[in-house]
């Protein structure tokens, strides 16, 4: 049982700052201190039409601040949290206040030594990436060692060592990890002058825990490695990594002792006007955490990325991708090109088009009948498709003063895989949407979006129209209606109305809003938050300095 | 010195590289052995018997788990077990199970005991060692013989951490308000005991009511009642160490260890079902007659124990 770590650890980073700005003070004083601020609250009023939960403290907030003290090679800072209670969607274990975040750090030409609470990234980060994504409420910040080495010009040496957040305490697990980069290019001078450049690195992360479950023999130490190789040449980009992971019973893979592995592949081409991309990854039990018994967003040691597009608009983000940990095929393909100005496709201004298509489905299982779990056949695809996105996005600036874009999205989502649900399978969606931009002075600029989604499945169509008016450099005020006209149950043919409106001055922004959000999911990159339906009043502050 | 950095990094991914543990099979620990799962659902073999549970769609009914935190040196425990054995738990019958768990230090068996009377008692009193791990751990994890003495205890381990620890003269109110609350999940039992091994078999069903985003743990535990022994007993009662009480509901051990196994963890939809089985071996010298599976459902970050059940091993 890990407690809250939070005065302890604050205790002593004063201490530590005020003998670096006192005792040593030649070396440290006269530094520069700059951070943020952000607080994000709501009123909840009950609305049983939309099926809001009960909010018996009527207002909830979340809020951080950042301070970070910077003074040559030397760096210290914290970040103290709020969340009185936490907002609806994010985890309640939240709950609480206080000092999650602080660490010291000096860097010189060789080496950066960091104690106390750093995010890293070894490779693309799946075997160990320690981050923080506030829109999930994901953070598994590290909170112990970390050294960074560079011993020769081109080879790069990482090492880390410590626990990871949980909420308010530490996860129990230790995480360990070392990962190591070399760039030919800069190391060798024979290859400096090469028009073709060469990265290559290597990864092992373990993992401790203690073994106290009545039931499985369970390895203490799981290790994962993993080799990645970059090419570059000219306006050529291709990125391959793999991973192994030993055993990891875990409640997420079901206590299964398969060992995992999963492969990245990414190729960029993108020279002016026109670029295209080809990425494909194959997952097979790889969720890695500090803990096994931890589960949703907490104390994940890796970070699986989703090999989809990350729509923006809302009725196209309604379906998000989340990762399969368990298990995925994905591939994404996505063209980008110009219509050059001046032609008749391209019009007076050019114009942008974007083609994408990206689809996950299964892995290849044949059971084994034990606690292996299964095997499976490397290059067969699973008989289950995840998900299936097909879009084109038409960028137009028809004239000096208006933008045009118009997309359209084709989506087949898996929602009793990817959310959990059960005898709704696949949703199959057509969007269409439409975003018209008038920058009707330099001062004052009206946006406008009409969005429709088409669907036989789930909660039927949607429909959506925006409209945001700017005042530049301060204010701007928007409204929407989010209006599920089309489901089959009439009573449930509701308005989800919104508007809001803000001040920003400088670095500083306060907004307000009010209105209806309707349930369901949120995600960054293929992690995921289920959101609850909520009525009411919100007020959001950030600032800078 | 930088050479010395090189070797340090050196060491770094040497030892990180050889921290890792390879299992072979067999991976499951004695407490599953014999059992194969027929479904996840409703029916798994033990040793080769079939236990398997019919269709039931009867209401559930919420059931109280008592704690009673007790030792056989301990003078004033006899009074809130008796309390809570001879006038609460009739009230309740079948709604409210109660473990006594002896743990600490007026749970020693003596001679050697730091509470052991000496020869106050007559010779051969309090031999008997009651206490067991998954007691122990509970005691020690809970901090109850340590930090608020004995008799003490928890009823559905509610309040945790905070006020978790309920006082002798609390247990009725606490039992008669968590006895109202709407289950939360359903317990079933089958078990199977032969009597020429002391092999115990158990098969225990969960099955969810409401829908959950908390980890659950199922804990299974071994109870044996009526044990007659020693115990100390202060006045009024006249017989300070008394030979012939009766012990009721003694925990025997941890079926699935001290703080049993996840179950369910993120979302669990109302309707899901979840089928455990056990392996376990008695010592002979126990009374099988007089012994209970006790299973509990609790929330493993706040403790609160859901539901509980009981079932005889014969």
């Amino acid at each position: 049982m890990m407690g809250r770590n939070i005065f302890p650890g604050f205790s002593l980073f004063i201490l530590f700052i005020f003998y670096f700005s006192h005792s040593v003070a030649q070396g440290i004083a006269g530094g520069a201190i700059h951070g943020n601020f952000e607080l994000d609250a709501q009123y909840y009023r009950t609305d049983s039409s939309i099926g809001t939960p009960a909010v018996p403290e009527k207002m909830l907030s979340n809020g951080f601040a950042n301070f970070i003290y910077e003074k040559d090679n030397f760096s210290a800072g914290l970040r103290y949290e709020s969340y009185l209670d936490p907002m609806l969607g994010f985890d309640p274990r939240y709950k609480g206040s206080g000092i999650t975040y602080r660490y010291l750090s000096y860097k010189n030409e060789e080496m950066e030594i960091t104690v106390g609470n750093f995010y890293e990234q070894f490779g693309s980060g799946i075997i160990f990436r320690s981050y923080e994504e506030r829109g999930l409420g994901l953070d598994n910040a590290m909170e112990g060692l970390r050294l960074k080495y560079n011993p020769y010009k081109g080879i790069y040496f990482k090492g880390v060592i410590g626990n990871q957040r949980d909420f308010f305490s530490k996860g129990e697990g230790i995480v360990r990890g070392g990962d190591a980069e070399i760039n030919l290019n800069e190391t060798f001078s024979c290859l400096a002058s090469s028009k073709t450049k060469w990265i290559i690195g290597g990864s092992f992360v373990s993992k401790f825990q203690d073994d106290q479950d009545p039931v499985y023999i369970l390895p203490k130490n799981v290790g994962a490695g993993s080799g990645r190789i970059n090419m570059i040449h000219g306006n050529l980009n291709i990125s391959a990594e793999y991973s192994i992971k030993a055993n990891d019973p875990s409640s997420v893979n079901k206590y299964i002792y398969k060992t995992g592995d999963a492969t990245i592949v990414n190729v960029i081409y993108s020279k002016k006007g026109f670029g295209a991309s080809l990425g494909a990854k194959r997952i097979d039990n790889m969720s890695f955490r500090s803990d096994r018994s931890a589960t949703l967003n907490s104390l994940m040691i890796n970070y699986l990325p989703a090999m989809t597009r990350q729509h923006t608009n809302m009725l196209s983000a309604f379906y998000p991708y989340a990762t399969q940990p368990n298990g995925e095929f994905g591939f994404q393909g996505e063209i980008f090109f110009n219509l050059k100005q001046g032609t008749k496709s391209g019009g007076s201004y050019g114009t942008d088009v974007t083609l994408n298509y990206s689809r996950a489905s299964d892995i290849d299982h044949q059971p084994t009948g034990d606690d292996l779990g299964y095997t499976s056949d490397y290059l067969k695809f699973g008989k289950e498709i995840f998900f299936q996105d097909f879009n084109i996005e038409v960028n137009r600036k028809v004239s000096k003063k208006l933008r045009l874009i118009l997309s359209y999205v084709y989506l087949d989502y898996n929602k009793d895989i990817i959310q959990g649900s059960r005898g709704i399978g696949h949703v199959y969606s057509n969007i269409a949407m439409a975003e018209l931009n008038w920058k009707i002075n330099s001062k004052n600029a009206i946006r406008t979006e009409l969005q429709h989604l088409y669907t036989k499945q789930d909660q039927q169509s949607w429909a959506l129209w925006l409209v945001e008016y700017t005042v530049a450099p301060h204010w701007f005020v928007a409204a929407f209606d989010e209006y599920n006209y089309g489901n089959e149950i009439k009573d449930s043919r509701l308005h989800y109305y919104n508007g809001s409106f803000g001040y920003t001055k400088n670095s500083n922004r306060v907004s307000l809003g009010f209105g209806r959000q309707r349930a369901g999911i949120f995600c960054v990159g293929g992690v995921c938050r289920n959101v609850p339906a909520s009525n009411g009043f919100t007020l959001s502050v950030t600032s800078s300095f | 010195m930088k050479i010395k950095i090189n070797y340090l990094v050196g060491v770094l991914f040497i030892v990180t590289f050889y921290s890792c543990d390879k299992i072979d099979a067999p991976y499951r620990e004695e407490s599953s052995k014999g059992i194969v799962y027929i479904n996840q659902e409703d029916s798994l073999t033990w040793n080769g018997d079939t236990l398997a549970f019919a269709a039931d769609n009867s209401t559930a009914v919420k059931k109280v788990l008592a704690e009673d935190y007790t030792g056989h040196l301990c003078g004033n425990c006899p009074y809130a077990g008796v309390m809570l054995n001879d006038t609460i738990k009739p009230l309740y019958n079948e709604k409210l199970v109660v473990i006594s768990v002896h743990a600490g230090m007026f749970a020693s068996p003596c001679p050697g005991g730091l509470a052991c009377p000496g020869g106050a008692a007559p010779p051969g009193a309090f031999a008997t060692d009651f206490s067991n791990v998954t007691g122990n751990d509970w005691d020690h994890f809970f901090a109850i013989s340590s930090s608020f003495g004995n008799p003490n205890g928890m009823i559905d381990r509610k309040d945790y951490p905070v006020s978790n620890v309920k006082s002798t003269e609390t247990w009725a109110t606490n039992i008669q308000s968590e006895a109202a609350l709407t289950p939360e999940c359903r317990i079933r039992m089958i078990t199977r005991f032969n009597p020429v091994t002391h092999e115990l078999g158990a098969a225990v069903q969960t099955k969810f009511i409401s829908s959950q985003t908390d980890t659950f743990k199922l804990q299974v535990v071994l109870t044996e009642d009526s044990i007659v022994d020693w115990q100390e007993w202060y006045a009024p009662n006249p017989i300070q160490y008394d030979p012939n009480y009766v012990h009721r509901y003694v925990l025997r051990g941890g079926i699935n260890g001290s703080f049993g196994q996840i179950i369910a963890t993120g979302n669990t939809i109302s309707g899901d079902i979840k089928l455990n089985g056990f392996s376990y071996t008695l010592n002979p010298a126990w009374n099988a007659n007089h012994c209970k599976v006790v299973a509990f459902i609790y929330n493993a970050t706040n403790k609160r124990v859901i539901q509980v059940e009981e079932k005889s091993i014969e």
